[in-house]
């Protein structure tokens, strides 16, 4: 029992490191489990305060590209309202249509901090529970899709972007066929489509948009372009490289999709799928 | 130590912190050049530290900067690590002339050559450890090695300017 205890006090420097590391590596372990444990849901709003103010301070230089994004989405929406409409007949027209309902709400949100430089990135977003926020609801931005909630606290939120090595979205090309979209870790402009059948007539420049296989995103919103595709080694699948409309590095108004029916549908899932 | 030196790392710990945060972060030159400036702090803390705080010290940087970039434990992992292995690369680094008593290793009070031989692996360790935690697998380990490469020489040089404008030699 002694020499234990001069070995412990011997190696304690060694032992603490030891101790430190496993600690460490809990924390990785956990930070990839999606666990929102006390700790992390605590780091989540200390740092989503920090980077709110940061962002604060970053959103000046940003006013004028803002603006003008914002002006073009005003003008397509424009296109699709009541005023752009001629009416050509006299009788009152009352919009009330039974034969569609809402399935997605868009939520309006501000991109408070992101990362993009490392394997693993994600995006900060200045609401969170108090706006009704949940796990697994989609993001977008006008042009291209951002990601998926991961994290949610009181007033932050974190997301998981494309550009993670775990992140997975149903895709469809122009022609129908459908594929996994995943990130290789390597370029930050560029995704890969796995598994799309050598039947499907794809051409370099074919937009791929979210497939209806997705339950997270809704159907047809634009994320890329194809730049090339290829058939490796004999498989019976192309791999397609896609370029991304997303550019990371200068997103700063996001919209976060809830899908209003998406209780339902999984509580139906659940039950059949058993 | 006394107070006036404490409220020198203080400060200097919350420059690299701005540094690293609000300005490496948003510069991206290419997905092979990631640098990460913060492990200046270890290395210039004053020789006989003690080891045990200098470990404590790594773990807790560490998980602060794991924070702001939401990912897990990556940082502290390997930040910790260098903590540790810095009591035992300063021994073989010494010098033949021996530390003087409350030595702080920096460029100015220490030839560069040197400097350049202290700091560099550590950094490279660093990068190294930091890289292969991050990816965990061993098919991604040629591009491992490319942004440990590139992004070592250019914390390196960062570090090297940042000693070269703000530290002072001692006054005697």
């Amino acid at each position: 029992m002694k020499s234990l205890f001069t070995f412990i006090y011997r190696r304690t420097y060694g032992l603490l490191f030891v101790f430190l590391e496993v600690i460490s590596f809990y924390f990785i372990y956990q930070g990839t489990n999606y666990s929102s444990s006390v700790l992390l849901n605590y780091s989540n709003e200390i740092a989503g305060k920090w980077y709110e103010q940061k962002s604060k301070i970053y959103q000046y230089f940003y006013l004028k590209s803002e603006n003008e994004k914002l002006a073009q989405l005003n003008a397509s929406l424009l296109n699709k309202s009541y005023f752009a409409y001629k009416i050509i007949s006299n009788k009152e027209y009352i919009h009330k249509d039974t034969s569609i309902h809402q399935e997605y709400l868009f939520i309006n949100a501000h991109v408070i901090n992101s990362t993009f430089n490392n394997q693993k990135n994600y995006i900060t977003l200045d609401i969170g529970k108090n706006k009704g926020l949940q796990r697994d609801m989609a993001v977008i931005t006008n042009n291209g899709i951002v990601g998926v909630v991961k994290d949610v606290s009181e007033h932050y939120s974190t997301v998981i972007t494309l550009l993670h090595k775990d992140f997975l979205v149903n895709c469809m090309i122009k022609d129908g066929s459908c594929g996994p979209l995943s990130w290789d870790g390597r370029s930050r402009e560029y995704m890969q489509m796995n598994d799309v059948p050598l039947h499907a007539k794809i051409k370099t420049g074919d937009t791929v948009y979210t497939s209806h296989f997705s339950h997270i995103f809704p159907m047809l919103i634009p994320v890329g372009k194809v730049e090339s595709f290829e058939r490796k080694q004999k498989n019976p699948f192309y791999t397609v490289q896609v370029k991304i409309f997303t550019d990371f590095s200068s997103i700063h108004h996001v919209y976060v999709i809830k899908h209003i029916y998406k209780a339902e549908l999984d509580s139906l899932q659940k039950i059949s799928y058993q | 130590m006394n107070f006036s030196t404490l409220l020198k790392y203080l400060f200097q710990w919350l420059f690299l912190f701005i540094l690293q945060i609000f300005i490496l972060q948003k510069i991206y030159l290419t997905e092979y050049c990631v640098p990460f400036v913060y492990s200046m702090f270890l290395l210039t803390l004053p020789v006989n530290t003690n080891r045990y705080l200098v470990l404590l010290l790594g773990f807790f940087t560490g998980m602060i900067y794991d924070w702001f970039y939401h990912t897990g434990g990556i940082h502290t992992a390997s930040f910790t690590a260098i903590a540790y292995l810095r009591y035992y690369w300063l021994k073989l680094v010494e010098p033949p002339d021996e530390y003087e008593e409350n030595q702080i290793p920096v460029l100015a009070e220490m030839n560069s050559s040197w400097f350049l031989k202290y700091t560099f692996p550590m950094v490279v360790m660093h990068h190294f450890l930091l890289f292969l935690i991050e990816a965990f697998e061993w098919r991604y380990l040629i591009d491992i090695f490319i942004r440990t490469i590139l992004s070592s020489i250019a914390a390196e040089v960062i570090i090297y300017f940042i000693h070269q404008l703000f530290f002072r030699p001692k006054q005697t």
